[in-house]
């Protein structure tokens, strides 16, 4: 490529990232935010996390709505008893159908499949955001309770 | 519209698709770079609010035959980057959301069939740089 050619490419470019910028600054300058509020707010509430042992504790009391974070199809084929699935990609009004049972003071605690999965994050920001206050994150997920010898129901 | 066109426009066509649930929702959209674990947290929400439009612009001067070369090679850079992060996430076993065509439902897609999404993608790019030259 010539200079005179290279010079030209990152000027376009450049370009079409100002362009980009400026739409994305002017739409977001301009748009009601109301939503975008809380979705800051929900972000800035720190999720716990617990371990297996108080996870085991929590789901042998029964004190503790348990919810898998993963996909239906995931879910039906093996899942912590009694455990409520609400996938990550649940939004609107899909997402109040799945969790209008459970009272919003419960304790409840979210998994997925395992170390470093992002869903049940997601899930519990949206919770969050639901208005649960009491929420936590069991990280180890279903290959930490599988490695704790515990059995899994399938439906 | 010749022939030759066709891959540029449908290119295009399906930028500015994939990106209007994320400008529609930056924040979820955040909440899913946040999640690939590869970017520092003070990026996170400027990438989340500037890579929608950026995609968005890039395919509507692909569509509209402005700067197409330069819009292409950025489109191509974007789907590099893509398919980099997608394969080093793979390779360390996270699970996260794709976050390619809307900020909640692509979850349901496996990352394999993502980044085959995104070569086949890179190919249509290919193409519309290949037709431009001729």
């Amino acid at each position: 490529m010539k200079i005179g050619k290279k010079i030209s490419f990152i000027l376009k470019a450049l370009l079409i990232c100002a362009i980009a910028a400026g739409l994305s600054l002017s739409f977001n300058y301009l748009r009601p935010v109301a939503s975008e509020q809380n979705g800051l707010a929900a972000q800035q509430v720190e999720i716990i996390q617990i371990d297996g042992a108080g996870f085991i504790e929590a789901f042998e009391s029964g004190e503790a709505v348990i919810i898998d974070a993963r996909s239906g199809s995931d879910f039906a084929m093996g899942h912590v008893p009694g455990a409520i699935n609400v996938p990550s990609w649940a939004v609107h009004a899909e997402l109040d159908g799945l969790i209008a049972s459970i009272p919003k003071d419960k304790m409840i605690i979210v998994y997925c499949d395992g170390l470093s999965c992002g869903k049940s994050k997601i899930v519990g920001r949206k919770l969050v955001e639901k208005g649960f206050s009491k929420l936590a994150v069991y990280p180890d997920g279903l290959d930490g309770w599988l490695s704790l010898g515990k059995d899994l129901e399938a439906n | 519209m010749s022939m030759k066109s066709l891959p540029r426009v449908i290119l295009g066509l399906i930028f500015i698709i994939a990106c209007t649930g994320k400008i529609l929702d930056p924040l979820a959209f955040a909440e899913i770079v946040r999640n690939y674990q590869v970017l520092p947290e003070v990026m996170i929400l400027p990438i989340a609010y500037f890579l929608p439009w950026l995609e968005f612009t890039c395919g509507a001067m692909l569509v509209c035959g402005v700067l197409t070369e330069t819009a292409t090679i950025i489109i191509s850079s974007m789907l590099v980057l893509f398919i980099a992060v997608l394969s080093a996430n793979l390779y360390r076993g996270l699970d996260v959301a794709c976050g390619c065509f809307s900020t909640d439902g692509s979850l349901k897609s496996g990352m394999v069939t993502t980044i085959v999404r995104d070569v086949v993608l890179l190919v249509l790019a290919a193409m519309s740089y290949k037709f431009k030259k001729n």
